[in-house]
């Protein structure tokens, strides 16, 4: 029972649709006629046109626009318009510029057609009857009467038929009209391309380069599915015909995802990146077939392609959005969400759900003028932002260097005021040195002062014994003589002469006259002696003494030298003979005292250097020679002691350096020797060989 | 007590064998200076050789000629014997070739009878003391000397010599004395 049900009511659908076409009743207003149409299926495309004139195989179309969707089949409309308009021609409009093959016939009878027109991408666009990318094609019909017409159609893309019919005039200037309106929008994206080619010049961001590709890949897409890269751009070109809507429209999914993967730093988040990546490479893949053969490439495969990219892309932007908190890609987001709104208007008036008018076709092209506007703004933003960026690292850096440089400040004030510290230290030891070393010369002048004294008591010790000890024997002897003086006083003029004079003569023999003459002159030479010596001694002392003397004088060097042997006589006269060779008196320009204490010094060694070679006999030798030369005072002061080492040598001058035992010698008599050389501006050389004896060689400038 | 009273005893008449080896007296003090100083030499000699018989010599070599040189012989009762007849001697500390001291030392064993007297300067005294015991030295005196002084300790010296001259001379005569008590 309910099987019978089915089929009645099938029969019935069926045969309602299947109703002959009604005339379409055309009076100079323009409309659409879709619904006026009917259409075939021509599967295998075998069929002629003349194979249509009657109607049987035909059924109704479905809505104002037939939605033809992809398809291998060639599809039949036949239509009938009855001209009750003033004028006899008129023109029909089918705004579908990517139809491939269109053929449009006009019956004549039962029988035969006219073919009107042989159109369709695969002619060149010189063909068509008017410069428009929608199919224009003159209808001629004799007012009152009516004529069917049919029309043919095939494409490897979507097909969608708005057909309608107008007045040519009126039809004609909606066309300029929409000429206008898609140069305006050429317009548009053309700036847009230069602005961000602008942009990318200045900022050198390869983001802009990847948009301005972009757009003219958006601008190229949507002027392929209007027609007008057809009309504008290859005409002529049969193997663009058959290709370029397929590659435009791969051509800008490529260059959205390409750009997306720019803009929203997808490289950053893996897996994401990744999508894109197989995306892109499926589109080359679809380049080498289209490129290859064309026919063999589904045009659904583009559009589900297409929407695969579109929600992809949404949920990247999504994602990176909210998940990833890449606050610019909300630009992308909404440019993005916009167009494909756009898109979505346009799909659903391509199913149908929404009428095909003016807003429902243009809302690609606007949709994706104001997408382009918007992601330019994001673009520009993007300079902004990065500005801020900058500002922002700039700050921080400028923050970070004034840290370092606080940092750095305390760091210098701290080591500043370390060596500021130390320096103190420094000085305070610096100074603790100097008096050390001062109080150290001082202990070494009062040492070799006290062994001045020990020798020079010890010098004046004899000449004081004799002066003192002659005196009184002197004394006596004058005391002798008294007693002959005053015989002979004693003798009055009347005394016998003779006998006074034996008298006398008996005196003279027992004080023994002639000794007491000559010991007389003997003590009187001794006093003379110890006189002078003591003199001398005193004198030396004196000159030794102006060892405090710190004024710088002209003096007479070979004065010291002699003062200073006087005072080390003592030492000297048992062993050592002293050679003197002064060439002249010189007198040079110096501190005497000091210079009288470096004899002193060097003399002493030069003692001690020969009582340690045990000499006997006045074996001893000191050589000193004065001489001048070159405006130089050398003196040289050579003994025969034992020499000194070769490795002593260097040291010598060292303070507290003796080779003297413990108690012996303060170890600075020769450090103060070099002292004292430098500070007249003189140099001092040792020649040595062990055995045989040691010479100092002195030179100082006669003026200082 | 007079000697015939002692028991066993004889009357003893020595007196002309014992004269004939008395000794001679000692004369005139003789005093030999040593100092490597010549004026101190001819100060000394100035000033004591009215009194004394005044040796000097430069150096310890020139002083052991003059010991040499004044050798006598003395005969004491029972003895001969040769002996310098120098009876002090005076010498410096201070010299290059030997110092005082050492020269004494040396003379020591050879010429053991005459008297020693050091002069020395203070410094040297440290030096000295321990030497004092080893050259057996009389006295010492400082330089520069005081001329009553160093009489003064020339005289004791010589005193103490005759002292111990006529103390020897005793003995040696009491032994002389009793060699002949034996004899006889």
């Amino acid at each position: 029972m309910r099987s019978k049900v089915i089929i009645f009511l099938s029969i019935v659908f069926y045969s309602l649709s299947l109703k002959a076409s009604d005339t379409i009743i055309y009076e100079g207003k323009e409309y659409m006629i879709g619904t006026y149409m009917t259409i075939f299926e021509d599967t295998n495309s075998s069929y002629q046109p003349e194979d249509f004139l009657t109607e049987k195989f035909f059924v109704n179309v479905e809505g104002k626009v037939p939605n033809l969707r992809v398809s291998n089949s060639t599809f039949w409309l036949k239509f009938s318009i009855k001209n009750l308009s003033d004028k006899s021609t008129l023109l029909i409009k089918i705004a579908s510029p990517n139809i491939d093959k269109l053929k449009l016939y006009e019956a004549i009878n039962d029988t035969a057609v006219n073919l009107l027109a042989d159109l369709g991408e695969y002619k060149p666009f010189s063909e068509r009857f008017y410069n428009y990318p929608d199919y224009l094609i003159k209808l001629k019909i004799p007012i009152e009467e009516e004529k069917t017409f049919l029309l043919s159609v095939s494409s490897n893309e979507e097909i969608l038929l708005p057909i309608s019919i107008g007045d040519e005039i009126l039809i004609i200037d909606k066309e300029n009209y929409k000429d206008q309106l898609i140069s305006f929008y050429i317009g548009i994206m053309a700036a847009l391309f230069l602005y961000n080619i602008a942009i990318y010049i200045l900022v050198r961001s390869k983001v802009y380069i990847y948009y301005s590709i972009y757009i003219i890949s958006v601008l190229l897409a949507q002027l392929a599915l209007l027609g007008y890269a057809f009309e504008l751009i290859w005409p002529n070109s049969m193997w663009m015909a058959d290709r370029g809507l397929l590659l435009t429209s791969v051509f800008v999914g490529v260059m959205a995802l390409i750009f997306a993967k720019k803009f929203l730093q997808v490289s950053n988040h893996k897996k994401l990146d990744i999508g894109i990546i197989a995306l892109i490479v499926l589109y080359a893949i679809y380049t080498l077939i289209i490129l290859i053969d064309p026919s063999k490439f589904n045009y659904t495969l583009i559009q589900i392609t297409a929407l695969l990219v579109s929600f992809y892309l949404l949920y990247v932007s999504l994602y990176i959005y909210y998940i990833a908190g890449n606050k610019e890609a909300v630009f992308f987001l909404i440019a993005w969400t916009i167009f494909l709104i756009g898109v979505f208007i346009y799909a659903l008036k391509d199913l149908g759900i929404l009428p095909y008018n003016n807003f429902t076709v243009y809302t690609m092209p606007v949709g994706s003028a104001i997408e382009g506007i918007l992601l330019s703004l994001a673009l520009a933003n993007r300079i902004n932002v990065l500005q801020k960026e900058k500002e922002i690292a700039q700050q921080e850096q400028i923050e970070t260097i004034q840290n370092q440089a606080d940092v750095l400040e305390l760091m210098v004030t701290e080591r500043t005021s370390e060596l500021t510290k130390s320096n103190e230290e420094l000085s305070i030891t610096l100074k603790n040195l100097k008096e050390a070393q001062t109080q150290l010369v001082g202990a070494e002048k009062m040492a070799s002062l006290g062994q001045l004294t020990a020798g020079v008591a010890h010098e004046i010790n004899n000449p004081i014994n004799f002066v003192t000890s002659n005196v009184n024997p002197l004394r006596r002897d004058i005391e002798d003589l008294q007693l002959v003086l005053n015989k002979y006083e004693s003798i009055q003029p009347d005394d016998e002469l003779k006998s006074k004079l034996e008298e006398i003569e008996k005196i003279k023999k027992e004080i023994d006259i002639d000794y007491v003459r000559e010991e007389i002159n003997i003590l009187l030479n001794g006093i003379q002696d110890g006189a002078d010596r003591t003199a001398a001694i005193v004198k030396g002392l004196r000159n030794f003494s102006r060892m405090d003397e710190d004024i710088l004088k002209k003096t007479n060097i070979i004065e010291g030298i002699e003062s200073t042997l006087t005072l080390l006589n003592s030492s000297i006269k048992n062993n050592i003979i002293v050679e003197k060779q002064y060439d002249e008196v010189v007198e040079i320009e110096c501190y005497p005292g000091k210079l009288n204490q470096l004899f002193m010094n060097v003399l002493n060694n030069a003692i001690h250097a020969i009582d340690d070679m045990g000499y006997k006999n006045k074996e001893g030798k000191i050589l000193i020679k004065v001489s001048v030369e070159n405006g130089n005072v050398i003196i040289s002061i050579k003994d025969n002691g034992g020499g000194i080492p070769e490795n002593i040598k260097q040291k010598i001058f060292d303070p507290f350096f003796t080779t003297k035992p413990v108690g012996k010698g303060t170890g600075l008599g020769l450090s103060i020797v070099y002292s004292i050389v430098k500070e007249h501006n003189g140099k001092v050389k040792i020649d040595s060989e062990i055995g045989k004896g040691t010479e100092f060689i002195f030179t100082f400038p006669v003026g200082k | 007590m007079n000697k015939e009273e002692y028991p066993g005893t004889e009357p003893f008449d020595d007196t002309q064998s014992l004269a004939e080896d008395a000794p001679m007296p000692m004369g005139k003090l003789r005093v030999l200076y040593l100092d490597d100083e010549v004026n101190n030499l001819q100060a000394f000699k100035a000033a004591f050789r009215r009194d004394f018989e005044v040796f000097i010599a430069e150096n310890a070599k020139e002083a052991s000629k003059i010991l040499e040189d004044n050798i006598e012989t003395v005969s004491m009762y029972d003895v001969e014997f040769t002996r310098t007849s120098i009876h002090v001697i005076v010498a410096d500390q201070r010299m290059p070739d030997t110092t005082g001291v050492e020269f004494f030392e040396s003379i020591l064993e050879k010429y053991a009878e005459p008297m020693r007297v050091l002069i020395t300067g203070y410094s040297d005294l440290e030096a000295v003391i321990e030497a004092i015991n080893r050259g057996r030295i009389f006295h010492y005196i400082a330089k520069p000397w005081v001329e009553k002084d160093l009489r003064h300790i020339i005289e004791s010296a010589y005193n103490i010599y005759s002292l111990r001259e006529s103390t020897n001379a005793t003995v040696r005569k009491h032994r002389k004395m009793f060699k002949l008590y034996k004899e006889e």
